[in-house]
């Protein structure tokens, strides 16, 4: 269906509401009319299927969904955007389709990192990244959460930036525990995910990998 | 400096330690729960140890004494609480006789800290991490990261991360943390007129004056 979406879309965030469990960020009319809503949702079920074919659209390293699947349970905070049709129930309505995603994992009162932020290559460039994640950030400092961070890989600094994100501030830096040969990915529009696993030989300085 | 006391039920007086055995602290065990991580023998003859545990209580009072030690504004303890509660990985270090069960040991002090938030497979982050100035530039710090650093490589968390100040940046270097890998960065949500209390040894405290009302999603 995204091969028809004009991206002449008119902005409705309702950021009114009390829980921001459900907000409807975008509204996009396909040319034949057929109008579909971007809607952003936290709490949610996430089809784990859905979920591995968003991240191998956005190039990510193939995860194992048990893993996945535990990662969304511990997670603090799970936001997804769905493109979908206004009655998302009715019987004729396509079914929605999983097209972003962001989780956080936080200690519930003063720090969270946002991990996995993705949307599909189809619709980006159309805002709806920003909006996930001003959505995300917006529903933890409602609970009061006011150290949001994350770690942001080097051509989407200006990305976060844009949405009031700074780096290094007051010179502190995120640093991550280097096992050599392990490809790092990190953090904000990546997730970290070593290859290199306990049971292989390589180590840090200083630690022994066998403890 | 507290003076020093000599009955046998006071907290050690560590100014007084004489010498130190760094022992080798033993990693073999499975659950890395709780680990021995050095024997310290005060003048008179008295040995402590300082032990790594992770998973057990959490005095509040303890704690809030460590952070003041350690210079960080006080918090709510219900909130500490629940960040607590809310951790992955907590481990604390105390100083304590080596059977701190018998009547006539000192009670343990409560002299470092340190928790990971996690999702628990994927991504791990430390915050808090503290030590005792009085027992600090002992090695206690590095053993207590490495420490949790071992416990969460344990569980397959590979992706171990802090946010580190300025002055912490090669403490951390040391014990295998990278700055910026692939010039990844880490970022701060929105820190104008927030006093950022970052990551790696201290913590960030409860809200400080105002947000900026210029910010655009307020």
């Amino acid at each position: 269906m995204h091969d028809h979406v004009v991206p002449a879309s008119q902005r409705m965030a309702y950021y009114s509401s009390e829980s921001l469990d459900e907000v409807v960020l975008r509204k996009f009319t396909q040319s034949d009319g057929t109008v579909y809503n971007v809607v952003f949702r936290k709490g949610g079920p996430v089809d784990l299927d859905d979920l591995e074919q968003l991240c191998a659209k956005v190039g990510w390293p193939p995860r194992p969904s048990a893993k996945v699947r535990i990662a969304l349970a511990n997670s603090f905070m799970v936001g997804t955007l769905t493109l979908e049709a206004p009655d998302p129930g009715s019987p004729a309505a396509p079914p929605p389709r999983l097209v972003g995603l962001a989780r956080a994992t936080s200690d519930g009162v003063f720090n969270a990192t946002l991990w996995d932020v993705a949307v599909d290559p189809d619709l980006q460039n159309l805002g709806l990244g920003k909006a996930l994640v001003e959505t995300m950030v917006r529903a933890l400092l409602r609970l009061d959460i006011t150290n949001v961070t994350l770690f942001a890989d080097a051509h989407t600094i200006s990305f976060y930036s844009a949405l009031g994100f700074q780096p290094d501030p007051q010179g502190i830096k995120g640093m991550f525990w280097f096992v050599q040969g392990r490809a790092v990915d990190g953090g904000g529009a990546e997730e970290g995910w070593g290859r290199c696993t306990p049971e292989q030989t390589c180590c840090g300085p200083g630690l022994d990998q066998k403890g």
